[in-house]
């Protein structure tokens, strides 16, 4: 018994359609991978973009992370007690964060970011997971972050709080804690003590910082119940330094994150749309050969819909046969590339469920868009007029007017052809042309990309930098004697706020916006200007800001006045620039005088050295209490942001290749089962296979070489579209126009190679056709 | 009533030179069962004439009425339908679908019309095959058979449907004259069934088998016979 469906699957029609396609197999299965591939791109990054949007957010609110944190002159339990009592508090706990030094070798010192914990056993603010090792650790040992496991030299290690002396301490086990940044980006390491540790540390026991949850859950709700919370502080004689309110519920990372996952969707849909243009051409060229078929089904009954239908049905076979690939690979790759992401941001994936849209969407993806695209050729055959579909008309009037205009018959024929051919080529050409633009495209971005981080790390000309505690002349001359030493500036910093509420992420780094002082004479400093001026000497309330800076300020622009607060003081500026800086969060440079006046004393070095060792033993025997932060580090950690990003730029890239070659490969198959016929009679008249062969090879070697040129041509506002789209994300600056010869070089390589592939099977097999075959050919 | 009324119908074509008419005011009666020969020149208009009886293409002014339907009033989608159940179309190149079967290539128009119980289809192809004598080809490509064979199958095609009216334009040209005989006589026999045959045709082999002739010359009715 065979169900309705079936039997009506198995009408005449059905079978043609079945025949149509097995017989053009080539075609179909190049369509049909064409298709997957789409499918897989979309699917790997709408995939990978839900599992790893949902796990970061369920990492990092599974941490409870403070809505605000206040840094005061000490708190304690008792203070927390009675805050928590405050209007619009739900909770608040005392911690204390210290940023220390860890020895990593033998002159080779690294942050070392201490959160200091009294109660590791009520902890409900700001928490973090037991890995491994005693809880709460002893007296004397810390506990690590996962993530900078590898960082931490095994055995004692020894650190240096900030004024203190080094002491050793042990690391006895390791802990989870997704609300930071990777410790392997950022080249800092996580440690977590209770107070006993910090006092074995040499530091004082007390706690400074205030770490609430609000009702509000807004960042402006947070900040306005922080500010009135900071306001009763003060009534009770507490000194209030400092508001911090991340974005709330929000990554140190997710922007990052998602701006990586934007760029690629956008790659992957155009990558669909290839594909849907290659099935539209490759169906276009299938129903220029049936025309007549077309007219002869009409003539005996077929309507245009049953036509139309026919049609259609081929497409959404395809598109079927894509998705039963596509959707399982792209469900893998999206998997498999949320593992990535998550193991880049230390991240643990509590579940690799892929939402339900997301399969619809790829199905959609897989049998809409093809068959939209489809439709314009399918119409326009499927309405095709019975006369026009089968009349000889054409040919009788070619006659006429060869004899009319006394040209050869055969010229004739071959100029029709040609004409007839444009449009082919003219699709062949463009999808290989956007192809290749697409794969040019990625890589130029990805050295734009390199070129921006490298010249971010050119345009700071030190290569160390120190904070001391206090000004220290007398220090500043030991180093600037010091061998491989070249010069050292003193330059002021301290962290400030466009209002009285900073966006500060608790590892002190992420979302800071500081105050520079730079020295008038300063060499130490070439950061490219993308509006306005740069500081002049005598300038005293200018203010230069950097891309992150600028770019979140409305309408901050030069002439603008700007309100800096400075520990809780409102300062005035004038904007007299902007410039570009990768690699630094926000900050506002002005002059060493103008800094010195409102912010206190310059105590940051910027040191010029061939040997940061020699400067690094220098501070230990003065006993320079501080940090150091070596520009090599910082260029690692922004490689590190970054690597990932490049690579799947780059498979990307690759994936349009392929599909633009599968283009060719299938326009260069439709158009040889076409000519056929011209290739009989060529042969009839004397050609050999060899000549049909090259002359075919030609073509579509020729064709390749024209793709090339129109790639690169392309490329060029693609590169500068993405580029623009992704800089603004990631450093809040467009990325500048870069061109890749490396990517053109291969793209050279791939079209003509790709072509000639594409050119010889199908021109193989016409040479091989007899002549007797060819001609009978429908 | 007359199968096939075409009433004063004028066929203009705009060309490049411009107007051309390639059928002038033609009128023609047609009964059910009769065979009518279409002759004259090449370009008389005598593939024009068949178009307007099948509706294949339109005419200027005038009117067709054929099987029962205005033809000239009919939008496509209709068309398409009347035509499918009214009229079996026989081309000079056989036309048959190279992917599908002698059998299925039969049973195409019942499905796309959908006119026979589905069961009843392959068995009614298979009759009709077998009494044009090529049902030893039933399962065979069109490719496999021969000119005379594959013209007997595209007969069988165009009455797959049962329609009152076969339209035939040169359907021997391509044929021997030996196999273009016997294509006559199995025309004339479907016509003393009741089927009303029309044939364009410029040999006069078909003489014998032909109930009237209309001949064209310069685009009107010269003679009919
Ligand atoms: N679509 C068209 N556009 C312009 N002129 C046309 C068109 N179709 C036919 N003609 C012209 O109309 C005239 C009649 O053509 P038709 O095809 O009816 O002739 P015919 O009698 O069938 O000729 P043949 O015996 O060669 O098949 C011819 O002169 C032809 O050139
Ligand atoms: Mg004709």
């Amino acid at each position: 018994m065979s169900s309705p469906l079936s039997e009506r699957l198995s009408g005449p029609r059905w079978r043609k359609l079945r025949r149509d396609m097995a017989l053009a197999w080539g075609r179909t299965v190049m369509m049909i991978v064409a298709i997957a591939a789409g499918v897989t791109g979309i699917g790997a990054v709408l995939s990978a973009n839900a599992i790893a949007s949902r796990e970061i957010t369920r990492n990092y609110l599974g941490t409870a992370p403070a809505a605000a944190t206040l840094e005061l002159d000490r708190a304690d339990a008792a203070l927390a007690e009675q805050v928590r009592g405050r209007p619009g508090i739900t909770d608040a706990q005392a911690r204390a964060t210290l940023t220390a030094t860890m020895r990593i070798g033998p002159d080779e010192w690294r942050t070392l970011v201490l959160f200091v914990v009294p109660d590791f056993d009520d902890m409900r603010i700001s928490t973090f997971a037991r890995e491994s090792g005693a809880w709460p650790p002893p007296s004397g040992t810390m506990l690590i972050e996962r993530a900078a496991r590898d960082m931490v030299p095994p055995g004692p290690v020894e650190v240096r709080l900030p004024g203190g002396q080094s002491r050793t301490i042990t690391v006895s086990g390791t802990v989870h804690d997704p609300s930071l940044a990777p410790a392997w980006q950022d080249r800092a390491g996580y440690g977590y003590i209770t107070p006993q540790t910090l006092a074995v540390l040499g530091g004082s026991a007390t706690l400074d910082e205030l770490k609430i949850r609000t009702e509000a859950t807004t960042r402006e709700g947070i900040a306005q119940t922080s500010r009135e919370l900071a306001a009763w502080l003060r009534t009770q004689g507490n000194q209030v330094h400092e508001i911090q309110v991340p974005p709330p519920g929000q990554h140190p990372h997710e922007g990052q994150m998602q701006a990586l996952m934007l760029m690629l969707l956008i790659f992957a849909l155009l990558g669909l749309m290839l594909a849907a243009i290659l099935v539209a051409a490759v169906i276009g060229g299938m129903l220029v050969q049936q025309i007549r078929q077309i007219g002869v089904m009409k003539a005996i009954g077929a309507r245009t819909g049953q036509i139309a239908g026919l049609y259609a049905v081929q497409v959404l076979l395809l598109g079927l046969a894509a998705a039963a690939v596509g959707v399982p690979v792209g469900t893998l790759a999206g998997r498999a590339f949320a593992d990535v992401v998550a193991d880049l941001l230390n991240l643990n994936l509590h579940s690799q469920a892929v939402p339900l849209w997301v399969y619809a969407s790829q199905l959609v993806a897989a049998v809409l868009v093809p068959l939209l695209v489809a439709a314009v050729p399918i119409r326009r055959a499927a309405r095709l007029t019975i006369r026009e579909a089968i009349s000889d008309y054409g040919v009788r009037q070619e006659t006429v007017s060869a004899r009319l205009t006394g040209l050869s018959r055969t010229l004739l024929m071959a100029l029709r052809n040609a004409f007839r051919r444009r449009a082919r080529l003219a699709l062949t050409l463009g999808l290989l042309s956007v192809g290749g633009a697409l794969f040019l495209a990625g890589l130029n971005v990805a050295a734009a990309w390199q070129r921006t981080v490298d010249d971010g790390m050119a345009a700071r000309r030190y290569d160390m930098e120190v904070r001391l505690a206090a000004a220290d002349p007398a220090l500043v001359e030991r180093i600037r004697t010091t061998p491989g030493v070249t010069r050292v500036e003193t330059w002021g910093g301290a962290p400030t706020a466009a209002g009285d509420v900073v966006s500060t992420y608790p590892d002190g780094g992420h979302g800071s916006f500081s105050l520079r002082g730079v020295p008038e004479d300063s060499r130490l400093l070439d950061l490219p200007l993308t509006s306005g001026r740069w500081l002049a000497p005598g300038d005293t309330n200018a203010v230069v800001l950097n891309s992150m800076a600028a770019n979140p300020l409305p309408d901050a622009k030069a002439g603008d006045t700007l309100t800096l607060n400075l520990d809780g003081r409102a300062t005035t500026w004038h904007i007299v620039g902007t410039v570009r800086e990768i690699g630094s969060p926000a900050a506002a440079y002005v002059t060493k005088t103008a800094f010195e006046q409102h912010a206190g004393p310059a105590r940051d070095l910027r040191i010029a050295t061939s040997d940061t060792a020699a400067v690094q033993r220098v501070l230990r025997d003065a006993r320079v209490e501080g940090s150091n932060l070596a520009t090599a580090e910082l260029r690692e950690a922004v490689g590190g942001h970054t690597f990932v990003l490049i690579g799947a730029l780059i498979a990307l890239a690759v994936l349009m290749a392929i599909i633009g070659v599968l283009g060719l490969t299938a326009t260069t198959g439709t158009s040889m089962v076409e000519r056929t016929r011209e290739f009989a009679v060529m042969q009839a008249i004397g050609a050999t296979p060899r000549t049909v062969l090259g002359i075919v090879l030609g073509e579509t070697v020729f064709v390749g070489l024209l793709s090339w040129l129109a790639a690169a041509l392309l490329a060029l506002p693609v590169s500068w579209m993405i580029g623009d789209l992704l800089g603004d994300l990631a450093f809040r600056a467009p990325l500048p126009l870069t061109i890749s010869p490396l990517a053109l070089g291969l793209w050279a390589l791939a079209a003509v190679a790709g072509s000639a592939l594409a050119g010889a099977a199908p021109a193989r097999r016409a040479a091989r056709l007899t002549i007797r075959q060819a001609l009978a050919y429908v | 009533m007359p199968v096939i009324d075409v009433r004063e119908v004028t066929k203009t074509y705009d060309t490049p030179q411009g107007p051309f008419t390639a059928l002038r005011r033609v009128s023609l009666k047609t009964n059910a069962g009769e065979f009518l020969a279409v002759v004259g020149r090449s370009g008389s208009g005598k593939s024009t004439l068949i178009n307007m009886i099948t509706g294949i293409d339109r005419p200027t002014s005038g009117e067709v009425h054929v099987a029962g339907a205005a033809v000239h009033e009919l939008d496509q989608q209709a068309l398409a339908v009347w035509r499918g159940r009214n009229v079996g179309v026989v081309f000079q190149f056989f036309q048959l679908l190279p992917t599908l079967t002698v059998a299925e290539n039969v049973m195409l128009p019942m499905d796309f019309c959908d006119t026979y119980p589905r069961a009843e289809r392959r068995p009614r192809a298979l009759a009709l095959l077998e009494r044009f004598g090529i049902a030893q080809q039933a399962d065979k490509l069109p490719a496999a058979l021969s000119g005379g064979q594959q013209q007997r199958a595209a007969i069988a095609r165009a009455l797959a449907n049962d329609p009152p009216l076969l339209v035939a334009d040169e359907p021997t040209g391509n044929l021997d004259s030996s196999t273009a005989i016997a294509v006559l006589e199995l025309f004339a026999a479907i016509a003393a069934e009741g089927t009303t045959v029309v044939m364009v045709t410029h040999g006069s082999d078909a003489a014998p088998y032909i109930t009237s002739t209309v001949e064209l010359a310069d685009a009107t009715v010269s003679a009919h016979v």
